[in-house]
C-alpha cells in the first residue's frame, strides 16, 4: 500500500505538478529525480517477476511468519522492494528539497 | 509565492515526503532481515 501510494502521487503527480504549482523552473536534484524514476521502473520489474516464481502468498505486508515460509516469489517480492525502497528515499528527498528551497519565499 | 498561498497539494507532498524520507530506511532494514531470514537461516530452525 505504501509502495501505491508513493509512486502514485509522489511519483508522476509529484515530480510533475509540484514545480509547477510552487513556481519553480527545476527540481532542487534533476539527476536524482532521474536515478529515482528509473530505480522504480527496475524494482516493478523484480517484483513482476514474482509471477515467474509462483507468487507470494503474504499480501502487500509480507509479514514475517507466512513470509520465511513462503515459495520462491517472496524473494522477487524482498528484493524489488528493496530496490524500489532506495527509489523512494531518492524521490521524497528530492521533492522536500525542492520544496523548501526553491519555493515560497518567508 | 508565500507559505500562506501555497497549494494544498503542495502540502501534502511535503508533508508525504517528509514521512517517506524519515519512514522508509526502518522499513528497509526491516525488508533486507527478511531476506536475511530467507537466505541466511539460523543453525536453530
Amino acid at each position: 500500500m505504501m509502495m501505491m501510494a508513493t509512486s502514485a502521487v509522489v511519483g508522476p503527480l509529484g515530480n510533475w505538478l509540484t514545480p509547477l504549482m510552487i513556481g519553480s523552473r527545476r527540481m532542487a536534484f534533476p539527476r536524482l529525480e532521474s536515478f529515482s524514476f528509473w530505480i522504480f521502473s527496475a524494482g516493478y520489474l523484480v517484483i513482476l517477476s514474482a509471477l515467474a516464481f509462483g507468487g507470494f502468498p503474504t499480501g502487500w505486508t509480507g509479514y514475517a511468519p507466512l513470509q520465511t515460509q513462503a515459495s520462491g516469489g517472496m524473494d522477487s517480492y524482498l528484493v524489488g522492494f528493496a530496490v524500489i525502497g532506495i527509489g523512494m528515499i531518492a524521490a521524497g528527498f528530492n521533492l522536500a528539497c525542492t520544496i523548501i528551497t526553491t519555493g515560497p519565499r518567508a | 509565492m508565500t507559505w500562506s498561498r501555497v497549494p494544498i497539494f503542495v502540502w501534502a507532498v511535503l508533508a508525504t515526503c517528509a514521512l517517506l524520507t524519515l519512514a522508509t530506511p526502518s522499513l528497509l532494514a526491516a525488508g533486507y532481515f527478511g531476506i536475511l531470514d530467507r537466505t541466511a537461516k539460523p543453525p536453530s530452525s
